[in-house]
């Protein structure tokens, strides 16, 4: 009974702090889709893979905040033409390069700063890599899904013409949304509008009155879905102190290695939104290594389940296989590093 | 997303470049594995770290980078000089609460040479860090040549002396700020006011010790600091400003001022004002900040103070002292209440005319009993201690006056200053009475009828009379300094203090020392009704100390030793908190 008191006012309080980062994140994610029109930022980002894999790590700050917005912005990107580095580095970012996420961390993490900072730099590094890797892909082609595949030449073509490709491609586009809904089954369909608006932004070409309406709608629902994944985050979260016996949790989080590999398949597991992750890794600051809080606060916001989903409606399976084995990888090799050399 | 025959795929160049890039990745997290070692525990940040400590600061934390086991860490850790205190664990922090507030004016080092980890790994990187206490510093009015009426700031720690108000300016009374950085006085203009305490403004002046504090947010300083304002709240950040800045706060436009009270928190200042037109329009102001003056809506009343929570005033009147709500939301929830326009009472202490302290913590006050109501004791003070949960205890009683009362840094003694009658023989024979407190020298029943006959018998004296016993030829009043402890209610006789009209004490910050004035040359013109104090005779700055060993301070036990003349012209000394 003291137990179950203790873990809902565990899960209480995480929610608590975390709730106030999720609104704004959201109101933030869908106000950002009245001023940025990615079919113009296309047109200026740089072509060197190595630069533009970086830019596209730092464009983040302009785009919706969360790793559940980003897939589709990133596949809009993809649609129209973006340079490979540039999307793939985006797509990996985004989540952690933003304003909210940092100050959600730095409030998080104020006892311990260095670990914002080696979330942000750590987070540059390896999207910046994994961008740079893509690049020497000089046709993603033959890795994207065959939907995309087919909406990317149109894309370019329409591009060329200057036209607004957003019309031509919607046929196929909501082709694309059926498909993610029938993928991911009854649970996710609530993303089916999000599907729909996988390769343009709905709101660009809409009246003020109409693009208010929408962002309105797209913040309800972000809210709805973002929150049930923060509910049920922070009862795992909370399950977790309590259940398990504490010798076991702090022989696991003070092991050099099992402690990272421990917060890896749980940032991979529990699929928390990046606003609001610190705050779920906070609760065991007092008991995990800072390298194990640094590779879930890194990891989780590039690969989690409910990201993997979304990605296999962009990517084919052996793209999604790399980008997750690279940013695994380089996570882990980091926060190994942070363990061994930092503490 | 099942695997396609992969010929036509796996000879893409993502393909090859991406395992290449996990390979190389894995081979690093093997030669790490390999060769790399765990970092040493070690001790990540310090919140005392090169910042100057205050009274206020009552525990620092010691953060380290993994969880240690809290044993081995509290046997190793040493502070030089000592300063004793209590350890609590909270994750990787360590938090250690002192018993005593750290002396003023001292640097610290802090070692902890060895520690294990929890994790039973080998080895600690030694911690060795400095903090400083505050410089001990105080301000007091100046009486010598052109320092005459100036407020000056003493350092006592550097020994440098800062003239604060410009010339031209008396300074009649002033307190200082919690944060030490200004002072809030009350001066007139010498040269053009004839009436000086009828013409008195409100001021503040930097002392320039602000810079002492904005140290804390030195970029410098280690992460994770508890210190009051966060460094990267960059835009809150105080600038160190120069000393001598003066701000008038509140003129003399239409209202006299008479006295005044800073608020602990420095947020509120009441004041005791008079009209300049209407006698009878007299009362206590209230001035917060962003807020214009509004005048206490109460019966009239004489001395006031406000007590530690910032939040209410307590004020005499009549026979008693009322406890007045300073907060304008509890006035306007009366408002509704009754229909009244009244500041709100919250209680009411009829037996008590004047409050000397009240508790740091707000447990108790020390308030005097002029023991109106007992015929027999008419004309005698008691000093009472009355707890917050409503208990009274009677400390000592004297048929002189109890000038003031100051309780120390944990509330557990009560300095007072307190006059005694004392025939000129006895004193003449150096003091017989010495060891014999108040309470056992009141006059003795039945002794009143021969009231007349001095050789006999100590006159009946009460506040009002005691001056002019003093100037009598047979009598006179003494004063000393008492140390009461609260708990057991005995007193320890400190000093004796040389005859004269107006004495103030102040006790250090950190409790260990006393300051005092000492009017030097006795002068008959002076009497205390007169006003002009600055034309006086000179005065001089005394410091005394209260303990010889740390054991005695621990035990909150001080003697009586020798004080130490400053050799500073000056009255009216208060120490900076």
């Amino acid at each position: 009974m003291v137990q179950l008191n203790t873990g809902f006012t565990l899960f209480l309080s995480l929610l608590v702090e975390a709730v106030p980062f999720l609104l704004i994140g959201v109101a933030f994610s869908s106000l950002l889709l009245f001023f940025v029109d990615d079919r113009q930022l296309v047109g200026i980002l740089p072509k060197n893979p190595l630069f533009g894999a970086l830019v596209g790590s730092l464009i983040g700050v302009l785009f919706p905040v969360c790793e559940c917005g980003n897939v589709p912005v990133a596949r809009r990107l993809i649609v129209q033409g973006a340079p490979t580095a540039v999307s793939i580095g985006f797509l990996l970012a985004a989540p952690t390069i933003n304003p909210v996420v940092f100050w959600a961390t730095w409030v998080a993490f104020k006892g311990q700063p260095e670990i914002v900072f080696m979330r942000v730099g750590f987070t540059l590094l390896i999207a910046t890599t994994i961008g740079w890797v893509f690049s020497h892909q000089a046709d993603i082609g033959p890795f994207l899904q065959e939907s995309v595949e087919r909406s990317r030449f149109r894309g370019r073509g329409g591009e060329t013409s200057a036209a607004s490709p957003a019309e031509t491609d919607t046929p196929a586009l909501l082709q694309g949304g059926t498909f993610l809904a029938g993928e991911l089954g009854g649970s996710f369909q609530l993303d089916t509008p999000v599907a729909q608006r996988l390769v343009a932004n709905p709101v660009i070409e809409q009246s003020v009155a109409s693009k208010f309406e929408l962002a309105l709608e797209n913040m309800v629902r972000e809210l709805r879905e973002l929150g049930a994944v923060l509910v049920f985050g922070s009862a795992i979260a909370a399950t977790v102190q309590v259940a398990i016996p504490r010798e076991t949790i702090l022989s696991l989080g003070q092991g050099v290695v099992s402690s990272i590999v421990a917060m890896m398949v749980l940032a991979a597991v529990v699929s928390i939104c990046s606003t609001v992750d610190s705050f779920f890794a906070l609760s065991f600051a007092a008991t995990f290594t800072s390298g194990s809080l640094v590779a879930f606060l890194i990891f989780g916001p590039m690969i989690d389940l409910k990201n993997i989903g979304l990605l296999l409606t962009v990517f084919k399976g052996r793209a999604v296989f790399y980008l997750f084995g690279l940013a695994a990888l380089m996570s882990f090799a980091l926060s190994l590093f942070v363990n061994l050399y930092i503490g | 997303m099942t695997q396609r025959p992969s010929g036509q795929l796996f000879g893409q160049p993502l393909d090859r470049v991406a395992t290449a890039v996990m390979f190389l990745v894995a081979l690093v997290i093997v030669a790490m594995l390999s060769f790399g070692s765990q970092t040493l525990p070690r001790v990540r940040s310090f919140s005392w770290q090169n910042r100057p400590v205050s009274t206020d600061d009552v525990a620092f934390l010691l953060t380290f980078n993994q969880p240690m086991d809290p044993q081995s860490v509290e046997e190793n850790l040493r502070i030089e000089p000592n300063l004793s205190g209590k350890v609590s664990w909270a994750g990787r922090r360590m938090a250690y609460t002192l018993d005593l507030p750290a002396p003023y004016g001292e640097t610290y080092e802090l070692l902890l040479p060895n520690a294990q980890a929890l994790t039973g790994q080998e080895g600690f990187q030694p911690f060795i860090s400095e903090f400083k206490s505050r410089d001990r510093a105080f301000a007091y009015v100046g009486a010598e040549g052109d320092e005459a009426g100036r407020l000056i700031l003493f350092n006592l720690t550097k020994r440098e002396k800062t003239l604060l108000t410009p010339e031209g300016q008396l300074v009649l009374d002033f307190q200082p700020y919690p944060e030490r950085d200004r002072i809030l006085f009350s001066a007139v203009n010498a040269a053009t006011d004839v009436d000086r305490a009828a013409t008195a403004q409100l001021y503040s002046v930097t002392t320039g010790l602000g810079s002492e504090l904005g140290s804390r947010s030195n970029f410098l300083l280690g992460a994770g600091q508890l210190s009051a304002v966060p460094r990267w709240q960059f835009w809150r950040r105080q600038a160190s400003t120069e000393a001598g800045t003066t701000e008038l706060i509140l003129d003399n436009q239409d209202y006299q001022n008479l006295n005044f009270d800073l608020s602990p928190d420095g947020e509120t200042i009441v004041v005791q004002r008079v009209s300049q037109d209407n006698p009878a329009d007299f009362g206590q102001w209230v001035l917060q900040a962003g807020q214009p003056a509004r005048k206490l809506d109460t019966e009239p009343g004489g001395e006031f103070r406000i007590a530690p929570d910032s939040q209410s005033l307590l004020l005499q009147q009549g026979k008693g002292t009322a406890i007045l709500s300073l907060e304008p939301e509890s006035e306007a929830a009366e408002d509704d209440a009754n229909g009244q326009d009244r500041d709100t009472l919250i209680d009411f202490l009829p037996d008590y005319g004047l409050t000397l302290d009240i508790a740091s913590d707000g447990s108790a006050a020390a308030l005097v009993n002029f023991n109106q109501d007992d015929p027999d004791r008419r004309f005698t003070q008691t000093l009472f201690l009355v707890s917050n949960r409503g208990e009274e205890k009677p400390l000592l009683d004297t048929d002189g006056t109890i000038i003031s009362a100051q309780f120390n840094e944990d509330n557990k003694l009560l300095y007072s200053l307190i006059t005694q009658v004392v025939r000129e023989e006895v004193a003449d024979g150096g003091y017989a009475d010495e060891e014999s407190y108040p309470s056992e020298s009141n006059p003795p029943e039945g002794n009143l009828s021969e009231s007349n006959s001095p050789e006999s018998n100590p006159p009946e004296n009460n506040g009002e009379s005691n001056y002019e016993n003093t100037y009598e030829d047979s009598y006179r009043t003494s004063a000393y300094l008492a140390a009461v402890n609260i708990e057991t209610g005995e007193a320890q006789k400190l000093i004796e203090l040389p005859p004269q009209s107006q004495i103030e004490i102040d006790l250090a910050p950190d409790g260990l020392a006393i300051l005092f004035d000492e009017t030097l040359a006795e002068d008959p013109q002076i009497s205390p009704s007169d006003t002009s104090q600055y034309d006086g005779p000179s005065h001089r700055l005394w410091l005394l100390p209260l303990f010889s060993t740390l054991e005695e301070r621990r035990n909150g036990e001080p003697v009586s030793l020798p004080p130490t003349p400053l050799d500073i012209a000056g009255r009216h000394p208060l120490w900076l908190p």
